[in-house]
């Protein structure tokens, strides 16, 4: 059979997309993903008091481990706290008649709890008669917020104007596509063929360069993985990452792709085909 | 079976024809005989429902073609054979996928008539793509097309056009052939009459 160049195009333009999105919606995911991790490790201090027992403070951990978005709970202890203190400024311990440092705790949060408002309302929260004072580092906090934010609303603009240039893309070649089919629709209306059954014959025609497309994606996705994996390495996005997040934005890609196939297809109809 | 009443049409505001009248006769091979661009695929295309009369009537198998809906005429075109002047073979299809599109589509069990792939010699060609075709190899694949399922009617828009002598006679011999062994009508439109047993249809109009 003769090679149908609009199909060739169809297939290469659901396979570009497909790669091309979730390559770059994988790396969007990635940066997220980094600074979600460096968010949560910025932990909000408890610092108890003095003259707490050794079973209170574990109690309290335990406590405050079962709270909500509290991902790890680690205690330092007033012994602990002098000893890194005099190890990193040089000090002479025999200086300390008494330990000035109080039991503290170090509390991480999991990513979307970091921030101001929940750091403010957990000290709030707490009302152990052991607890002294609760503080965190407000301008880190800040700061590191401020670029997370940043991060989603740049992926999140670069995202949308991609999708919407591929529907653009997706568009016009279906209208080259049906413009392409056009004589030939037209010549079955003159024996009677009903509208529905072309407009279906169309979408078969579209719908198999995108399911070729998805066929050859797999395959290439496979290929990347495997390329990534011996030899590839994007800093500050290990393996793991890149395969986890592709694998949800590939498969993301591969539904919109098929969706934009239909839609288009269905719009293009509606819009060109004649009762001839 | 086919008849024009009063029929006025005109093609980007210059009339074609005024008050054309005719009507053709059932069960014959009937020919109109017109001149360049004088309107004949307009006619045939009038009867399957392609192109609508300005002012008129247009009767087919007692259907007013132009009160028709677009579904009544899908359904009127089901039972016409047409052979289209450009051709028109689905480009993306086989000869044989060409020939059973219609049944295909429609769902319907038609009768194919296979001999004539014989009378028209095109039996080696049924698993061929239109483009491995020459023009008059394309050309009997279309007038097969149009009588394959012997329709009661077959419209005609100069099927000769592309042929060559010896394969003209064989055209008006299977003509002939599907006209009095199925009593299939004809309306065949031409630059010059073609036969002379065929009736050639007198067009009563005011020109354009």
């Amino acid at each position: 059979m003769k090679r149908d160049n609009v199909k060739v195009a169809l297939f290469f333009i659901f396979v570009s997309f497909v790669l091309t999105m979730s390559v770059i919606m994988g790396v969007f995911l990635a940066m997220n993903s980094y600074v979600q991790q460096k968010k949560s490790n910025i932990p909000l201090y408890v610092f108890l008091k003095t003259n707490t027992t050794q079973n209170a403070v574990e109690d309290f951990v335990n406590t405050v481990k079962q709270l909500n978005g509290v991902k790890s709970v680690k205690l330092i202890n007033k012994k602990k706290a002098l000893e890194q203190m005099v190890k990193k400024f040089h000090i002479d311990p025999t200086i300390f008649v008494n330990n000035p440092f109080p039991d503290s705790l170090e509390v991480f949060f999991y990513p979307n709890y970091t921030n101001k408002d929940y750091f403010n309302r957990f000290r709030e929260d707490i009302t152990s008669p052991i607890v002294e004072s609760v503080a965190y580092p407000k301008d880190v906090l800040k700061e590191i917020e401020s670029i997370h934010s940043k991060v989603i609303y740049f992926s999140e603009i670069v995202i949308f104007v991609l999708y919407s240039v591929e529907f653009i893309v997706f568009l016009s070649i279906m209208t080259i596509f049906y413009s392409n089919r056009k004589f030939d629709y037209d010549t079955l209306k003159f024996f009677g063929i009903k509208r529905f059954t072309i407009f279906r014959l169309f979408l078969k025609e579209t719908m198999l360069p995108s399911f070729y497309g998805f066929i050859f994606s797999v395959v290439l996705i496979f290929a990347l993985y495997f390329t990534y994996g011996s030899y590839g390495g994007l800093p500050f996005m290990s393996i793991e990452l890149f395969k986890s997040v592709q694998r949800d934005t590939f498969v993301v890609n591969i539904i919109v792709g098929f969706g934009f196939t239909l839609l288009s297809s269905i719009l293009v109809f509606l819009i060109n085909d004649e009762k001839v | 079976m086919v008849e024009f009443i009063e029929v006025t049409k005109s093609y980007k505001k210059k009339p074609i024809f005024v008050n054309l009248s005719f009507r053709i006769v059932p069960n014959r091979i009937n020919q109109i005989v017109l001149p360049q661009s004088a309107g004949k695929s307009t006619i045939l295309k009038m009867i399957y429902g392609a192109e609508k009369p300005d002012s008129g009537f247009v009767r087919v198998f007692d259907f007013n073609v132009t009160d028709l809906n677009y579904s009544g005429i899908l359904l009127l075109r089901r039972y016409l054979g047409i052979i289209f002047e450009d051709i028109r073979l689905i480009s993306n299809m086989t000869v044989k996928d060409n020939l059973k599109a219609i049944t295909k589509l429609t769902k319907r069990n038609l009768y194919l008539s296979e001999e004539i792939f014989d009378m028209l010699s095109i039996g080696h060609l049924l698993d061929k793509y239109p483009y491995e075709l020459s023009i008059s190899e394309q050309s009997l694949v279309n007038i097969a097309r149009g009588v394959i399922y012997n329709f009661p009617l077959v419209l005609a828009d100069e099927p000769l056009r592309y042929l060559s002598l010896d394969y003209k006679v064989k055209v008006i011999h299977l003509f002939k052939y599907l006209n009095e062994k199925k009593s299939i009508t004809f309306l065949i439109a031409a630059l010059n009459p073609i036969d002379e047993n065929f009736y050639t249809i007198d067009l009563r109009y005011e020109k354009g």
